[in-house]
């Protein structure tokens, strides 16, 4: 079945009162001068931040800023500028590094909500500052659905790819929960630790009980002082109060967000092997759109159809290669494929030759004890031991309890060798070719150069023929169209 | 027993401040397998009560003052100026036939000090009666702050449209009003959902009054959803069919009065005041419940003491069926028990032989 594996594990945490570990290896890169974000937004508001900490992942301290009221557009965007100012250096030395930026945020509601953040700053006229800020928002946000992105990082949602708990997904999104999971409070039953964790807010947005109890006053009053003319130190006095209420909150999650990549690096010291080529990968992102991809960047507005189409494509085989190289690279990525049946183990039986010379191949059966596997004939596989052995699948069929797949070595005959009679083997798809996406935007550029009959009416095709008799027999006629 | 008789029984000495809502009752369609939630929101106690009052736990918070606020201003901007804004809205959306007009708001002409109650009885008047003659000419092509009443076992509870919107075929549609972000494909999808469902209320709402007014019109599954563009106060329209969501809510109100009378039955002279009596009714904890019900935070503690694969996601729910309990699966993977069944068998050598892989994985043999 397709996730017995993550629901196996997740048995194993509940048992346990611990998540286990769902990779062997870490995925993501965590660089030495990544910055930890986490804004916290007014409730009900999609771009008012009321407050936000930001700082180095290596700085144990902050930097902290907040506002009396956030829906005063002259207060929100003084918050604005004071990040852009803090961001906009680290962005820019990245850039001069060769390397590119990287930002980890407590979780993916951040994600979403920097992502908003990044379009409303696109277009708002504003201090140099304010722009470079919404360019690196716009740009981390843009990468965050790649698939091995390094530019922006969820806490939640990368320990969540390396670790199994023992509560519904869903949870998984509470960063305090997530966190009591992984690292338990010794001396403490689990159920009340979690109990404790998730009635602490760890959200985008104030709580609505924070905002009854320690902020609706404060700010009622900020506003009436503002209107009725207070004096300045008045209201100065009144924005030390909603400051320091808001405070203890940034500080909470910026200290959870680093917390999480803590754990992350004591529990996978172990790199992914492709990791570096990943952060080469981000490193080219990143310049590129600092040189090119700012004039075309079009945040809050549909792509470009020709633009979309290479984003789609980036994307789609950005997701294949890291796929790939997951199953290739981490042993419990590739046990996972296996329970979903996209890598098939077996042992191999009756190796024959067939053709002589230069096209001589190997045929042979892997029997498997695998119940489902997600191959089908014609399907081109890998050994995974050596991927350099290629094959095609011939056939494939359950026998008894095993099932039987015929595979024609078509590549690494000679190079890596078939494998012998006995042999446990275990084939799955080819490694990552991380230079691919090149040759797909090449291939791409050719392809749409003329625009398809599905987007020009008046090259439609014609309509399909009416439907006259149905054929004597349907299957036949539906075989001779194979 | 009628729905009304055991909707009283129910309720003994509870008297609810206000009913469900269009809210309460799209939740109540959210977990039909649910019989709690059922019994509880076609009582008019509802889950919020229930927490707060009968099990004196501490239930949904509700929403922020500012959420409030903002929702409240972005409303009453839309509907301002004789609801010169919306009607340029449909205007510049091409529904010409509804930019005609007239715009007419329920809410304005109410006598200053009435009570709510009051208030709201004549607004359903009014709408009812507005309602009746929808196909005739010069009929207001929005009604804001439309009042309907959905029947639900036998009572009638009071739902408010925002507005209501003529459909250029003699009957109405229902309009949304929330301040959500308009981010074209990226809106949160959670926030349409819940603002679609609470549209799908009034769909319902609208095809009871239309069968009792005997009408001929039938309100279509669709609305017209009127959001913020990010950041700004402009709003923006969007038309959605709602198919899906209006079947879900008319199927729980279907099965509403079953639910109460059972309840009722099995209840004996007790009411719902009884916490005994509200937990021996069966409750069904999904992955949804701590988005919208105020015992989901019980439910939770409820699945824990029972190891609930419930716990673990709906999808585990369905594969530890034949179990039932995590704890036990847990222990026939181990070794520890044997299974008893031959569904539970083949279940716990499926997962036996991944955890053993697993181990080998990570080395521990």
């Amino acid at each position: 079945m397709a996730d017995e594996f993550a629901l196996a594990l997740r048995m194993l945490a509940f048992d346990r009162g611990r998540a286990q570990p769902l990779a062997a290896r870490r995925r993501v890169a965590v660089r030495r001068e990544a910055w930890v974000l986490c804004p916290l937004a007014m409730a009900g508001e999609e771009t008012a931040v009321h407050a936000v900490a930001c700082g180095p992942i290596a700085k144990r301290e902050p930097l902290v800023y907040s506002v009396p009221d956030p829906r005063r557009r002259d207060e929100l965007f003084g918050l604005f500028a004071w990040l852009g100012a803090r961001l906009a250096p680290y962005a820019e030395a990245s850039l001069r590094a060769g390397a590119y930026p990287q930002i980890w945020v407590p979780s993916r509601a951040a994600v979403a909500l920097l992502d908003t953040l990044g379009e409303y700053l696109w277009h708002a006229p504003g201090p140099p500052e304010l722009k470079a800020l919404a360019r690196l928002l716009v740009y981390a946000t843009g990468r965050a659905p790649v698939a091995g992105q390094q530019a922006l990082h969820a806490a939640t949602e990368v320990l969540s790819q390396h670790y199994a708990t023992g509560q519904q997904p869903g949870e998984d999104e509470h960063l305090g929960a997530l966190l009591t999971w992984v690292d338990p409070p010794p001396g403490v039953p689990l159920d009340r630790a979690l109990a404790a964790a998730e009635a602490t807010p760890m959200g985008v947005r104030t709580d609505p009980s924070f905002d009854k109890r320690a902020l609706e006053g404060p700010v009622a009053r900020y506003n009436l002082g503002r209107k009725r003319g207070a004096p300045a130190e008045a209201l100065s006095a009144i924005a030390a109060e909603i400051d320091g209420q808001l405070r203890g909150e940034v500080l909470r999650l910026y200290g959870a967000t680093r917390r999480a990549v803590r754990l992350l690096c004591e529990g996978f010291p172990e790199r992914l092997g492709c990791l570096p080529e990943l952060e080469t990968i981000e490193a080219e992102a990143y310049e590129r759109f600092a040189e090119k991809g700012v004039a075309y960047a079009r945040p809050g507005r549909a792509d470009l159809p020709r633009q979309a189409a290479y984003e789609f494509v980036g994307r789609q085989l950005a997701q294949e290669n890291y796929e790939r190289a997951l199953v290739h690279q981490d042993p419990l990525a590739r046990l996972r494929a296996k329970c979903e049946g996209r890598v098939v183990e077996g042992v191999v039986r009756e190796v024959r030759e067939v053709g002589s010379g230069l096209s001589k191949r190997a045929r042979f059966w892997v029997e498997s004890e695998q119940r489902s596997l997600r191959v089908r004939r014609g399907a081109e596989l890998h050994l995974m031991a050596d991927p350099r052995l290629k094959v095609v699948v011939e056939d494939l069929h359950r026998s008894g309890p095993h099932t039987r797949l015929e595979a024609l070595v078509v590549a690494g005959m000679r190079a890596a060798g078939p494998p012998a009679e006995g042999d446990r083997v275990e084939l799955g798809p080819a490694p990552p070719v991380w230079y691919e996406l090149t040759r797909g935007r090449v291939r791409l550029s050719h392809r749409i150069a003329q625009r398809p009959w599905t987007h020009d009416r008046a090259r439609a095709p014609d309509p399909p023929p009416q439907a006259g008799d149905p054929p004597p027999n349907l299957l036949r006629a539906l075989e001779a169209l194979r | 027993m009628t729905p009304a008789e055991a909707r009283a029984r129910l309720r003994g000495g509870l008297r609810p401040r206000r009913g469900p809502g269009a809210r309460g009752l799209e939740h109540m369609a959210r977990n039909p397998s649910c019989e709690r939630l059922q019994v509880l929101t076609a009582s008019g106690v509802g889950p919020n009560m229930a927490a707060n009052e009968i099990l004196g736990e501490r239930g949904l918070e509700g929403q922020s003052p500012f959420a409030l606020v903002r929702g409240n201003s972005f409303e009453r901007y839309v509907l301002s100026e004789g609801g010169a804004r919306l009607l340029e809205l449909y205007l510049r959306a091409g529904r010409r036939e509804v930019a005609a007009g007239p715009f007419v708001d329920l809410r304005e002409g109410l006598a200053p000090g009435l009570d709510r109650a009051e208030q709201a009885r004549r607004r359903r008047d009014a709408t009812l009666y507005l309602l009746a003659g929808a196909a005739e000419r010069g009929r207001p092509s929005i009604v804001a702050h439309a009042v309907l009443g959905v029947e639900v076992a036998g009572a009638s509870f009071d739902i408010e449209a925002d507005y209501l919107v003529a459909d250029g075929r003699g009957f109405y549609l229902p309009g949304e009003i929330k301040s959500y972000a308009d981010k074209a494909s990226k809106t949160d999808p959670a926030d349409l959902r819940g603002a679609c469902r609470q549209a799908a209320v009034a769909v319902v709402a609208l095809r009871q009054a239309a069968r009792r007014l005997g009408r001929g019109a039938f309100a279509r599954a669709a609305c017209d959803l009127v959001l913020r563009k990010a950041g700004t106060n402009w709003p923006t329209l969007r038309a959605m069919t709602l198919e899906g969501e209006v079947d879900s809510i008319e199927r729980a109100l279907a099965a509403a009065p079953r639910h109460l009378v059972a309840a009722a039955e099995r209840a004996g002279g007790a009411g719902l005041a009884d916490p005994k009596l509200l937990l021996s009714i069966p409750n069904y904890y999904v992955e949804e419940c701590r988005e919208f019900c105020a015992l989901a935070r019980h439910c939770k503690r409820e699945a824990l003491a029972a190891a609930d694969p419930a716990l673990l996601g709906d999808r585990a729910r369905e594969q530890l069926a034949p179990v039932g309990s995590i704890v036990r699966m847990a222990r026939y993977v181990r070794g520890d028990d044997a299974p008893s069944s031959d569904a539970e068998r083949a279940s716990a050598s499926r997962l036996r032989r991944v955890v053993s892989a697993y181990r080998k994985a990570l080395g521990r043999g």
